[in-house]
C-alpha cells in the first residue's frame, strides 16, 4: 500500500510523496485545505476501492488517521 | 504510473482506465509543461454549486481534444455580482469563455421540492427568474469575453415530488423542467454568442439517480459525485469544442468488413454478412446511424480496395443495404492506396482533407492515412462490428452546436451535381440517357388529397397541353365523381429527386368511345416517354370502362404547338377536323395500343 498510498497523495497535493509523515496534516501542508481534502479522500477511495463515511470524511485529518483507516479496512500496509 | 503522452491519446478510450489520481498528476504535468500546438482557452465556471472537483478532469479532457485549459471557479452564488464588477477574480482571469450552471433546486430549493405546496406557481416565478438572470449573465459575460458562453440547462431531480407518477400530471415538476429547458433554448437563440449545454442530457444518459453523492453535496456542496466528473468534464470540453471549431464535412467509409460483413470481392453480393440476424445486423445498424449522419448534412464517400463493377452493383442493388449508391457524394473504389483515394474525395467534394473523417475497419489502413494525411480525422473503429455504431456516435469529429436548413440540403445538392457530370460523361445514346435517370413513375386516380394540384395545374399549364380546358376545381372535382368520367395523375421520381405530381389527364366516357377531355403535362419532363407512360395508363381505364375506340383531339393555341404531333407520335390516326386548325385523333383499342415504356419503372 505504502508505495501507492504515497503516489496518491503526492499526485492530489502536489508534495514530494517520499517525504509524507504521519503526522503532516493541513496545518504541515498550505495546499491541503477543504477542497484538495476531499478530493484526496476521493482519489484514495478511487485507488483503493474504499468508501469513507461522511463523519470519517470530516474526521480523518492527518497522514496517520488516513492510513490507519485505510489498514482497518484491509487495505495492506 | 501513468505516461502521460499516452493518456492524452484521443485514440484511447479513458472510461474507467485513469484513476481519479492519475487525472490530478496529468493535470499538473501538462499545466507545468508548454503546451505547443494546442489551443489556450482559460474558461470561467460559474455555478450554483461548488465545482472546483473538476479541475483536472477539464485540464484533462482539454488536453485529450489538444486544448489547453485553464480555469477559474466563480464563488458560487455570488458569480452575478462578479460578472457585472470590472475589478472582480473573474474579470482579472481574463476568461475567453464563460460557463453559467445554475440548478433551480439552488436557487430556490422550496420551489423544487415542495412544488406542490403552492401549485407549481412558485416553480412557475423560479423559471422566470432563473431565465432573466440567465440572459443578464450572458450579456454580462459576452460584453467582455471574446469567446461563447455556454449555459447549462436543468435537470430534472433524481426523486420528483410525485415520484414515479410525476410525469403522469401535465402539471408536475417533470413537465415544468421540460417547459423551461425549452424556454432556455428558445432564449439563448436570440442571444449572439450564446450555446446551450446539455446538462440535463449528461445527466439523463448517466442516471440521475447516482448523479449526486450525497457526501459531496452535505460536505461540500458539490452536485457532481466524483465517478461522473470525468464524465461531466468530457461532455463539457467537447461542447466548448464544438462552438470554437469548424465540424467535418465528410464521412469516408470503406466496406469490406465496414458496411458489411466479409470481402464481397471474394463472398459475392449473395455471401456477404448483412441482413437482421447477427452478426449482419450490426453492419445493418451501423448503416443506419451513418445515414443519420447523412440527414443532418455530412457527406458521405467510398474508399474502398474493391472492383468497381461489383461495389456499383452491391450498392445499387443489394436487398439488404440501408445506404444506396445514390446516398454517396464520391465513390472510389479501386486499388489505389486510401491516402491517395481521399485526397481525390477532398478535390472532388472541393473541401479540405481537414473536413474528411474516415471510418475503417483496418487499423493498417488507418495507420496509412494517419501517416499520409495527418489531417484527416479517423474514427478508432472497435474490432467487434457491435460498436461500429457507438463508435460513430461518439466521435466528436461531426460535432456541430446548430443544424442550419442547407445542411440537411447538403447531400441532394453534391448528389445531383455528381449525377450529372457523370451523365454527361457517360450517356452514349439517348436509350442509355433515359435509362440512367432512373424513372419511377406512380400513376392513380384523383381524389381529395390531390385534386388542389391538379385544378392547380390544368389552371397554368399552357405548352404541353393538349385542349388547354381551364376546367376549375369544383368542376373537377364533379369529374371525379362521375362514374363514366376518369381523372388520373402521374407523379415522376428520377435520381435527381422527387419532380412531384406533373401529369394529369381526363377521361369521359360516351358509349363506347373513350375521349381523351384533358392531357397535360410540366414541360420539366418532356422527352423522357413520360406523356407516353401516362397514355398507356389512361388507356387502361378506357378499356376498363368497356371502350373500343379513343379519340383525343388537339387544339391548338399560341402556345402548344409543341404537342402538335402528340397523337400521331403515340399511333393514333387522323379523324375529325375540328373548329380553328383543331384535329381530332382516333385510335381502336382492338388493333393498337399504348405500350408503357421500359425506361420509366411504374410503382
Amino acid at each position: 500500500m505504502d508505495r501507492r498510498f504515497r503516489d496518491v497523495i503526492e499526485a492530489v497535493l502536489a508534495v514530494d510523496g517520499s517525504a509524507i509523515t504521519d503526522t503532516d496534516s493541513p496545518r504541515s501542508i498550505p495546499q491541503w485545505d477543504s477542497v484538495t481534502h476531499l478530493q484526496l479522500l476521493l482519489a484514495l477511495e478511487d485507488e483503493f476501492g474504499v468508501q469513507f463515511s461522511p463523519d470519517e470524511m470530516a474526521q480523518l485529518s492527518t497522514i496517520g488517521l488516513i492510513r490507519q483507516r485505510l489498514v482497518s479496512a484491509g487495505v495492506d500496509d | 504510473m501513468t505516461d502521460v503522452a499516452a493518456s492524452l491519446d484521443p485514440r484511447i478510450e479513458l472510461k474507467g482506465a485513469l484513476k481519479a489520481a492519475d487525472y490530478h498528476r496529468i493535470a499538473r504535468a501538462l499545466t507545468e509543461q508548454r503546451q505547443a500546438g494546442m489551443t489556450p482557452l482559460r474558461m470561467a465556471f460559474l455555478g450554483s454549486y461548488s465545482a472546483q472537483f473538476l479541475r483536472p478532469f477539464l485540464v484533462v479532457e482539454g488536453a485529450r481534444r489538444n486544448i489547453k485549459v485553464d480555469v477559474h471557479f466563480g464563488a458560487f452564488g455570488q458569480f452575478e455580482q462578479e460578472l457585472v464588477e470590472p475589478a472582480s477574480p473573474l474579470w482579472a482571469f481574463e476568461p475567453d469563455t464563460v460557463i453559467v450552471a445554475m440548478r433551480p433546486e439552488d436557487i430556490d430549493i422550496d420551489a423544487v421540492e415542495r412544488f406542490h405546496a403552492s401549485g407549481g406557481t412558485r416553480f412557475a416565478s423560479l423559471a422566470d427568474t432563473l431565465l432573466e438572470r440567465i440572459a443578464h449573465c450572458v450579456r454580462a459575460a459576452r460584453s467582455r469575453a471574446k469567446g461563447p458562453v455556454l449555459v447549462a440547462n436543468f435537470a430534472a431531480p433524481a426523486v420528483a415530488p410525485m415520484g414515479p407518477f410525476d410525469a403522469a400530471s401535465p402539471d408536475s415538476l417533470t413537465h415544468a423542467i421540460g417547459i423551461l429547458n425549452k424556454r432556455l433554448a428558445e432564449l439563448l437563440k436570440t442571444l449572439p454568442g450564446a450555446f446551450l449545454w446539455d446538462y440535463a442530457g449528461l445527466v439523463r444518459s448517466r442516471g440521475s439517480e447516482r448523479w449526486t453523492d450525497p457526501r459531496l453535496w452535505a460536505l461540500a456542496r458539490a452536485a457532481v459525485a466524483p465517478e461522473h466528473q470525468p464524465i461531466l468534464a468530457a461532455h463539457l470540453i467537447r461542447t466548448i469544442a464544438a462552438t470554437i471549431r469548424t465540424p467535418a464535412k465528410c464521412l469516408v467509409l470503406d466496406l469490406d468488413n465496414t458496411l458489411w460483413g466479409g470481402v464481397i470481392g471474394d463472398d459475392g453480393p449473395t455471401g456477404i454478412q448483412l441482413g437482421d440476424d447477427f452478426p449482419g445486423s450490426a453492419y445493418k445498424h451501423f448503416q443506419r446511424a451513418v445515414l443519420g449522419l447523412m440527414d443532418r448534412g455530412i457527406l458521405l464517400a467510398v474508399s474502398s480496395k474493391n472492383n468497381p463493377d461489383i461495389v456499383e452493383q452491391t450498392l445499387r442493388t443489394h436487398p439488404e443495404m440501408v445506404l444506396r449508391w445514390d446516398d454517396f457524394a464520391c465513390i472510389k473504389a479501386n486499388w489505389r492506396s486510401k491516402s491517395e483515394n481521399i485526397r481525390e474525395i477532398a478535390k472532388e467534394l472541393n473541401i479540405g482533407v481537414d473536413a474528411l473523417v474516415l471510418f475503417d475497419d483496418n487499423p493498417v489502413e488507418r495507420a496509412e492515412v494517419r501517416a499520409a494525411i495527418p489531417e484527416v480525422g479517423i474514427v478508432e473503429v472497435p474490432t467487434d462490428p457491435i460498436g461500429y455504431a457507438a463508435a460513430l456516435h461518439d466521435c466528436e469529429f461531426f460535432d456541430q452546436p446548430a443544424l442550419q436548413t442547407e445542411d440537411r440540403e447538403r447531400t441532394t445538392m453534391y448528389r445531383r451535381e455528381r449525377e450529372r457530370r457523370s451523365l454527361a460523361e457517360s450517356v452514349t445514346s439517348p436509350e442509355e440517357f433515359l435509362r440512367s435517370l432512373e424513372m419511377e413513375a406512380e400513376v392513380g386516380m384523383a381524389n381529395e388529397q390531390t385534386i388542389g394540384r391538379i385544378a392547380q395545374l390544368i389552371g397554368k399549364t399552357n405548352q404541353f397541353n393538349l385542349t388547354t380546358r381551364r376546367h376549375s376545381q369544383s368542376e373537377v372535382s364533379q369529374m371525379v365523381h362521375h362514374r363514366d368520367h376518369v381523372v388520373a395523375w402521374l407523379r415522376l421520381r428520377d435520381r435527381f429527386g422527387d419532380q412531384g405530381l406533373i401529369v394529369v389527364g381526363i377521361v369521359k366516357r360516351r358509349n363506347a368511345v373513350a375521349e381523351i377531355d384533358t392531357f397535360l403535362m410540366s414541360c420539366r419532363v418532356m422527352n423522357r416517354r413520360v406523356e407516353q407512360a401516362f397514355m398507356a395508363y389512361l388507356l387502361e381505364h378506357a378499356k376498363a370502362l368497356g371502350c373500343a375506340q379513343v379519340v383525343g383531339a388537339y387544339l391548338p393555341t399560341a402556345k402548344n404547338s409543341m404537342v402538335s404531333g402528340f397523337y400521331p407520335d403515340l399511333g393514333f390516326t387522323p379523324g375529325r377536323s375540328l373548329d380553328a386548325g383543331g384535329q381530332e385523333y382516333v385510335l381502336d383499342l382492338a388493333k393498337t395500343t399504348v405500350e408503357w415504356p421500359d425506361v420509366i419503372r411504374r410503382s
